[in-house]
């Protein structure tokens, strides 16, 4: 909708084709834009992603509206249309009253989950008291704006923040990795607005590394990414929540996860720093090895690629870094037509979960962070001469409209000569190595586009600071 | 029973009536519960509203673009919609474009400058 915003306010008469299903997310959008009666036409999305294969059987579906679209383009406003009232929203408090506290609570849950203001479990109530308590977990003060919430840029101050963790059940002491966690999540940088809308399951992973996971028992461990660990669930519930009520997030409306999003308090974990042999994930990133921070990457839903390990099967560090090398081939498939703000925007990053006993035996043999990415990224190559002529046209384009970052230009171009090995991936740093799981365990990658789609990046790292509750993170 | 005990009896009637007539939950405050919640939703700025731009009652001689974000399918649906508004429209001129979801401002600068009127898509 912004795109067709464009257009409309430089004066020109448009309207904007999208899929019955599609309805409530076109008219949201166009709220956010702030031109909330823009013209609308839809086509039966039973008919539309059925019969879009080809032009003869796509006609039906075009016949079926134009001549909606035409009237759209010629028929004058109305006089509802024509206006620009916007209703004023009311945000102070709620008063619910029941003869006991359980019926109170309920009516309260009630409101709440009616309003869609929750995650359809049952919450906690943000009474003032509740919501100081919480706000002791930090020195920062109630009225600090953190940034906007995508996808109605809802303003995140830290008492929003501390509202949600309270109706998400979590401790005061989890408040300081919550707001480093939205600090991620708001950056301008960060493209949240694709994760959290688009119509694929995407997702954020959330990874706390430094002395405070241990202090707050943020599982690192067998079952990191499963349930039963009350700071990850409740540090991801009052995200998600965030996510509903600041940023005004739905299912259906304006989050078009076709098939939902799977751990629904996203991914939260802990780097297992106990059992790294090497510095933590934030030391890659420019902060101190002393530091506690959050790092929030896009990632691509539920499907995750298993690199090996386990309890089962058996395996060497090398059939896992060859498994590793497969997966980051698979991308491939779009390279051909990557086009930055398309929906196949570029290259891919991958975020490599090694499991502790993998990692501890590539240390043995003297590698760090760094000499596997080197390894991993020079692997992951393709021969010149077996490249496609569509794979190589496109490499020019994206030299020339500065997709490809400028300081590797030239390991592209030398590429494109007899003997040349071209890189799937556009930086050695896209490959991320985090250290995560339990004895036995599973080494896995996840993947996301290297560049968000609506903003330049797809993770961000934030230091956690103004804990007052914790030793760390202060 | 004297005087003073009729005043009595009287009084006592009265403070009775007062009492029970009173209905059981008047004050939740004091015989239930009240919560009182904080609002968990984020302000938001709206951008200041504009109405759609005027339409153009006769679309003749005029140009129409048509834009599509390149989501696969979405150029046979487009096709269909340029043959029918040739049809429809034989007077017309149709132009085409494509890009990312949000063409930006620049070709949307140009397509602004390209045509008289448009149709934008996404591919969902």
């Amino acid at each position: 909708m912004s795109g067709y915003y464009r257009v409309e306010k430089l004066g020109n008469p448009g309207v904007y084709v999208c899929t019955d299903n599609f309805i409530h997310d076109a008219e949201s959008a166009a709220e956010d834009v702030g031109m909330p009666k823009a013209r609308v036409v839809t086509v039966k999305a039973e008919d539309y992603y059925r019969l879009r294969g080809t032009d003869a059987e796509i006609m039906p579906v075009a016949k079926a509206v134009i001549d909606e679209l035409i009237d759209g383009l010629k028929s004058p406003l109305t006089e509802n249309e024509a206006s620009t009232e916007a209703e004023k929203e009311d945000l102070g408090p709620v008063t619910v009253s029941g003869d006991t506290y359980a019926l109170a609570i309920e009516k309260f849950n009630d409101i709440y989950l009616g309003r869609q203001w929750g995650d359809g479990l049952t919450l906690l109530p943000p009474t003032k008291e509740a919501v100081q308590s919480m706000l002791k977990g930090t020195s920062r003060s109630p009225d600090e704006i953190i940034g906007s919430v995508a996808p109605k840029n809802g303003i995140a101050t830290i008492e929003k923040i501390a509202i949600n963790a309270v109706m998400a059940g979590a401790k005061p002491e989890y408040l300081p990795v919550i707001i480093a966690a939205m600090e991620c999540i708001t950056d301008p940088d960060y493209d949240d607005l694709h994760v959290l809308t688009s119509t694929g399951s995407f997702n954020f992973a959330i990874m706390v590394t430094g002395p405070i996971a241990k202090e707050l028992n943020i599982n690192s461990g067998i079952g990191f990414l499963g349930y039963g660990w009350q700071a990850n669930s409740t540090i991801g519930r009052a995200l998600r929540l965030a996510m509903i009520n600041i940023g005004r997030l739905w299912p259906g409306v304006n989050d078009m996860a076709l098939v939902g999003r799977p751990s629904q308090q996203f991914y939260v974990f802990a780097e297992n720093q106990e059992l790294s042999p090497w510095p933590p994930f934030h030391v890659t990133q420019g902060f101190k090895v002393e530091d506690s921070c959050v790092t929030v990457s896009s990632v691509m839903g539920a499907s995750s690629h298993l690199l090996g390990g386990g309890a089962v099967a058996t395996w060497t560090p090398e059939d896992i870094m060859k498994n590793a090398v497969l997966m980051m081939m698979e991308s491939r498939w779009g390279m051909a037509t990557w086009k930055r703000g398309s929906s196949n925007p570029g290259p891919m990053k991958y975020i490599l979960f090694f499991e502790p006993v993998l990692a501890m035996e590539l240390a043995k043999h003297g590698h760090t962070r760094a000499t596997l990415q080197k390894n991993l990224y020079e692997r992951a190559t393709i021969p010149y001469e077996e490249l496609t002529p569509a794979e190589i046209a496109n490499i020019q384009p994206r030299i020339v409209s500065g997709e490809i970052p400028e300081d590797r230009i030239s390991v592209f171009k030398d590429a494109l000569n007899p003997g040349g090995r071209l890189p799937i991936m556009d930086r050695v740093e896209d490959i991320r190595i985090v250290v995560a799981g339990g004895i036995p365990g599973y080494s896995f990658g996840m993947t996301f586009w290297r560049e968000g789609l609506y903003a330049p990046t797809s993770d961000q790292t934030k230091l956690i600071w103004g804990a007052t509750k914790t030793w760390a993170g202060r | 029973m004297n005087i003073t005990g009729i005043w009595i009896s009287i009084g006592l009637i009265l403070v009775f009536l007062i009492f029970s007539c009173q209905p059981i939950h008047s004050d939740l405050d004091a015989s239930g519960v009240t919560l009182r919640v904080l609002n968990p939703r984020g302000e938001i700025t709206l951008p200041p509203l504009s109405p759609p731009s005027k339409r153009i009652p006769d679309l003749k001689g005029k140009k129409i673009g048509l834009y599509w974000n390149e989501k696969p399918g979405g150029n046979h649906f487009w096709n269909g919609i340029e043959q029918l508004l040739k049809e429809k429209l034989p007077e017309t001129t149709i132009l085409r474009y494509s890009g990312a979801f949000d063409l930006g401002d620049q070709l949307a600068a140009k397509m602004a400058r390209e045509t008289d009127a448009f149709l934008y898509g996404v591919g969902d």
